[in-house]
């Protein structure tokens, strides 16, 4: 979980493909994510190990060309100076900057989380009260308006899994990319193909959808097309547990 | 039942059969919970005491003839709905999956507005640490949370609550069950341990 398998080309996919990410998560999920990944305490962080995992997946999400908003580089100065006050303390001047120190952050981190820990309990709520059904005059449709972009998994587990995917990708087909495919495959072209592929089988497991024999492009294709299709709510993505298996499910209708 | 039909508003001599009678058809009629005082204004000099109490009664005949709905307290009122047991045949009657599901984003920009409201944007933008305005802006469209009048001072900015459909398809009878830190804590760990024991089922 090193290295990043992007790094060595910069082979970008135009940025037309660019996806917006204002739907998906900021930068406090990340950090959130990275530090129970890392099985870390909100309030005993280890800067500097959390800050270069945090500017990976800034890559990451750069060499994807998703959108990311300007918070997300916030967050990157603002542990930045954290990890260099931890070596210089009086290095920098910190009024100077609009970012917070230590105590500001995790503060915000543990706010953070209570909410976040609260909206999982209202989901639960939600869920046991789905089971009874009140009398209304059109029950079904209002249910149906009411439907989300149904993300089971967040944005960071589904990019963990393409880090994952390419990963292992890169390991068994080294060869594939030696060739340099002239014609590009389009994100429109790959959400077509998915669509085809998820009308003969309801649930695939996320790998699945990535071929063995791709180039990195492809496989960023791939990508940007199962995000752009969970936008355009024509499929879910559900993880079993948390950092499990990512299934991508057709939605219906 | 009643011999006599019941008499209009205005008469003060309901008996508590009545009542419940009156109730239950206004119940029935309704396609969303009635709160005691939308019942209050049908019912005239009937008192809340009284209300209450024949709501109970209601529910206490329906549990005792082992109907199939229920009555039950949600979103500052009243309402009959179906009980668990007929999720399924209900789906099926809809021949659609009925889960309702926000997004992670979603609901937690829903969890701020509840447990903050009034609360304005920026604020929301400040705990999330990040630009909330589709997400804000999907939940109102949704009818989960709704204007509730401008911040007094500079910049008079919009100030933001939850509405009654959020209690309703959550489940709360009103604001102050939403659940404390502590209950939090205490669910989170339970479902912990079922995911737990989901995942070895799996691996088995």
């Amino acid at each position: 979980m090193q290295a990043l398998p992007m790094d060595s080309q910069p082979q970008s996919t135009d940025s037309i493909y660019s996806i917006k990410l204002d739907i998906f998560e900021g930068p406090l999920d990340l950090l959130l994510h990275l530090i129970q990944k890392d099985e870390m305490d909100v309030r005993d962080i280890r800067i500097a190990e959390i800050t270069e995992r945090y500017l990976e997946w800034l890559n990451l999400m750069e060499q994807l060309d998703l959108d990311v908003a300007s918070e997300f580089l916030v967050m990157a100065a603002t542990l930045l100076y954290l990890k260099s006050q931890s070596i210089l303390p009086s290095a920098t001047d910190q009024d100077a900057l609009p970012i917070k120190n230590r105590e500001e952050l995790v503060k915000q981190l543990l706010d953070y989380k209570q909410f976040k820990e609260a909206s999982q309990v209202l989901d639960r709520y939600a869920e046991e009260h789905e089971q009874v059904f009140g009398r209304s005059v059109d029950s079904g449709d209002e249910l149906g308006d009411l439907r989300e972009f149904e993300i089971k998994a967040t944005l960071f587990d589904l990019l963990s899994a393409f880090q994952r995917t390419t990963e292992r990708l890169q390991f068994d087909g080294d060869d594939a990319y030696e060739e340099i495919n002239e014609e590009q495959i389009t994100v429109e072209e790959k959400m077509e193909f998915l669509e085809r592929r998820m009308k003969e089988s309801e649930q695939v497991p996320f790998e699945d959808l990535f071929s063995r024999y791709a180039t990195k492009v492809e496989q960023i294709v791939t990508f940007l097309a199962i995000l752009e299709l969970i936008r355009l709510r024509r499929i879910i993505a559900i993880q079993s547990g948390q950092f499990g298996q990512i299934y991508i499910v057709r939605r219906e209708g | 039942m009643s011999e006599n039909s019941p008499t209009p508003p205005q008469d003060s001599s309901l008996g508590p059969t009545q009542i419940k009678s009156i109730l239950e058809a206004i119940l029935f009629a309704a396609n969303e919970p009635i709160s005691i005082k939308q019942f209050t204004q049908v019912l005239g000099d009937v008192s809340t005491h009284d209300i209450r109490e024949q709501l109970i009664a209601l529910e206490d005949d329906y549990q005792a003839a082992n109907r199939s709905f229920q009555l039950i307290e949600i979103a500052n009122g009243f309402q009959v709905c179906s009980r668990p047991e007929y999720r399924d045949w209900i789906e099926k009657f809809y021949t659609r999956q009925v889960r309702v599901r926000l997004s992670p984003p979603a609901l937690e920009t829903l969890a701020i507005v509840a447990y903050k409201q009034p609360v304005t944007r920026t604020e929301v933008e400040e705990i999330r640490g990040v630009n909330s305005d589709s997400v804000v802006n999907s939940l109102i469209q949704k009818g989960l949370i709704r204007i509730a009048g401008r911040k007094p001072g500079q910049g008079r900015s919009l100030l933001f609550a939850t509405t009654d459909r959020f209690l309703e398809q959550f489940g709360l009878k009103n604001l102050s069950e939403l659940p404390s830190i502590e209950e939090i804590e205490e669910i989170l760990y339970e479902v912990q341990n079922e995911e737990l024991e989901l995942d070895t089922t799996d691996e088995n």
